[in-house]
């Protein structure tokens, strides 16, 4: 008869569609300390995924990291709005010609807003740990698409109102890592950034570290992600 | 045969004690009769003290043609819109208490004066528009950001002065606070919402008959040079001073205050055509109302006493027998736009499953 499974490695990254990436490096490495599960309820998560908490029973990481949400930047700017939009986020105080500006207070609520369902399943995770925990920040924004870029076709629709440019993903992506950090702390969870080394000198994620989905990261991406959770959790 | 006395022959309104809100408030109308009508059509702006407000809130819900020019973009939630005034008045000018105030927003819209104070750190480490610093709750990030919105804003003025039928002005305050470099008048003391107070920089100037008579004629003029055919209504707040920079009781700078505004109201009204005064103040204030449209606090205006005011205006001004119920929503949103976030959100869910099965 076989007990419940324990887990007794370092970290343990409990998530939705940003722990594939990781997951995916951990398998190609060989990681002995790191465990990376997309604990979305796969039959429901076309309506917004329920956790699947049998998923992760038994585990008993040292450290525990929650990659939940972090897609809320992307319904907001990915696919350009009418009128088409951009806002002020210092350092980046000009917008472009032409487009509507959006007060950025604005743009820190909806996103503050969104993030609480990501949250809130977040905090149903971690409720289940003793051990420190930690959230991880979505991957950088793409610098833009290319002939290798494709969304679902279910896109095809939306896409032709065109993808806002990236100087608009950058400072929203940069608004959603600011409200996570803040949503976080008031749980006195500390919120880990991406890996400076997967950013272009514009804080663009290279083009290497993804393939044809532009809002997570590949495999690549991912192992950077481990590499630099060693380094900040002294893994 | 002549008359036994002037005042014999007169209408019942010219005499107290005929009054037939002696019986029932709710009979009081004191508004005489209007020059001119308000079609449903015509587009109607408002602006002035906090009182006008609820003259905005009420046309647009009574199926008058609000104009609101500064609208929020679709991503804001209604919530959101109104919490950062949005609709609050035709743009987003907040509250102009004083006919300086109303005259320096004018100018400033038509580049005619750009004052020295552009933008006023918050302690929180944030920044407001001096010339309407409660307009985004929580503030700016930026002194740019400040210039930027006030460039949209500015050319929302512009848009409602010039596409305007009816302008409703309301007198609120004779007390300014101002930059004695340049004379910019302030809607608060600086240092109230944001800025540093500096007695060397800002000063306080209650206005006098002259001067607020000049102010509200010249904007009168100025609008008119744009739009020669509005026309316009011009009420007194009803709602008593919240605080006096006079070293003396704030109700004696109310009165102050009121009586002057009410005086200037009346001369500029008398020396323009299809210019109207519309007497909110005396429905809210008179004895015939027994002070019973006042709050608890004395000051606020209640509900009903609102609804006093706006329907004599309604019965008065508008071409319906009663207020509609189609409401011209004050933030009218683009519901394709709305459409397309909600859309975005249901394909991120489906990009973030596809995730799962395919990406190496």
């Amino acid at each position: 008869m076989t007990g419940p499974k324990q887990f007794g490695a370092a970290v343990l990254i409990l998530g939705e569609s940003h722990t594939n990436a990781l997951a995916r490096a951990i398998e190609a490495a060989g990681e002995d300390d790191f465990v990376a599960i997309d604990v979305r309820n796969k039959g429901e998560a076309a309506s917004g995924g329920k956790i699947n908490f049998d998923s992760f029973e038994g585990y008993r990481p040292k450290h525990l990291l929650l990659a939940f949400g972090g897609t809320e930047h992307n319904i907001l700017g990915l696919i350009e709005t009418d009128p088409r939009f951009d806002f002020v986020w210092p350092p980046y105080e000009t917008i472009k010609a032409g487009r509507t500006l959006v007060p950025s207070i604005a743009i820190e609520d909806l996103l503050a807003k969104r993030l609480q369902t990501g949250l809130q399943r977040a905090m149903e995770v971690k409720e289940r740990f003793n051990c420190p925990v930690h959230a991880l920040a979505p991957p950088p924004p793409f610098l833009a698409f290319d002939e290798r870029a494709k969304l679902p076709s279910a896109f095809a629709s939306l896409i032709e109102a065109g993808i806002a440019p990236a100087s608009v993903r950058l400072k929203l992506h940069a608004v959603l890592c600011m409200a996570m950090r803040k949503a976080y702390l008031e749980h006195g969870i500390n919120l880990i950034s991406a890996p400076a080394n997967s950013q272009d000198e514009n804080g663009f994620l290279l083009r290497t570290l993804w393939n044809k989905d532009p809002t997570h990261g590949n495999a690549t991406y991912g192992r950077l992600v481990l590499e630099h959770l060693k380094e900040e959790l002294n893994v | 045969m002549s008359k036994r006395h002037p005042y014999v022959g007169r209408p019942d309104y010219q005499f107290w004690r005929k009054e037939p809100a002696l019986e029932d408030i709710a009979l009081f109308d004191p508004v005489g009769k209007p020059s001119f009508r308000i079609q449903m059509s015509d587009k109607v702006v408002t602006a002035g003290s906090c009182f006008a407000q609820h003259v905005a809130r009420f046309l647009a819900q009574a199926g008058f043609n609000f104009l609101v020019t500064e609208q929020p973009h679709p991503l804001l939630t209604d919530e959101l819109a109104s919490r950062m005034n949005y609709g609050l008045f035709s743009a987003r000018y907040g509250n102009v208490y004083s006919a300086r105030q109303l005259r320096q927003l004018l100018q400033r819209a038509y580049g005619e004066f750009e004052p020295l104070d552009a933008a006023w750190e918050t302690q929180g480490g944030r920044w407001v528009d001096p010339f309407r610093p409660q307009i985004l709750p929580g503030g700016y990030v930026s002194e740019q950001e400040v210039v930027l919105d006030r460039e949209i804003h500015l050319a929302a003025v512009r848009n409602a002065i010039e596409q305007m039928s009816v302008f409703v002005f309301t007198l609120g305050l004779t007390e300014i606070w101002s930059d004695n470099r340049d004379g910019a008048v302030f809607p608060l003391a600086p240092g109230v919402a944001g800025g540093r107070y500096d007695e060397d920089r800002y000063s306080f100037h209650n206005l006098t008959l002259p001067e607020v008579v000049e102010d509200l004629q010249w904007s009168l003029d100025f609008i008119r040079a744009r739009n020669p055919d509005v026309k316009v209504i011009v009420t007194v707040s009803p709602v008593p001073l919240n605080a006096t920079a006079e070293d003396r009781h704030v109700a004696l700078s109310t009165a102050y205050s009121k009586a002057i505004l009410r005086i200037a109201a009346e001369q500029v009204t008398a020396q323009n055509e299809m210019c109207d005064y519309y007497p909110s103040y005396e429905i809210i204030t008179s004895p015939f109302t027994c002070s019973e449209y006042f709050e608890a606090d004395r000051r606020e205006i209640a509900p009903k006493g609102v609804k006093h005011v706006m329907g004599l205006f309604l019965k008065h001004y508008s071409e319906i027998e009663q207020a509609q119920q189609s409401v011209h929503t004050r933030t009218e949103q683009n519901p394709v736009a709305r459409q397309r976030v909600r859309d975005a959100e249901a394909l991120m869910q489906v990009l973030c499953d596809e995730e799962a099965i395919n990406n190496t």
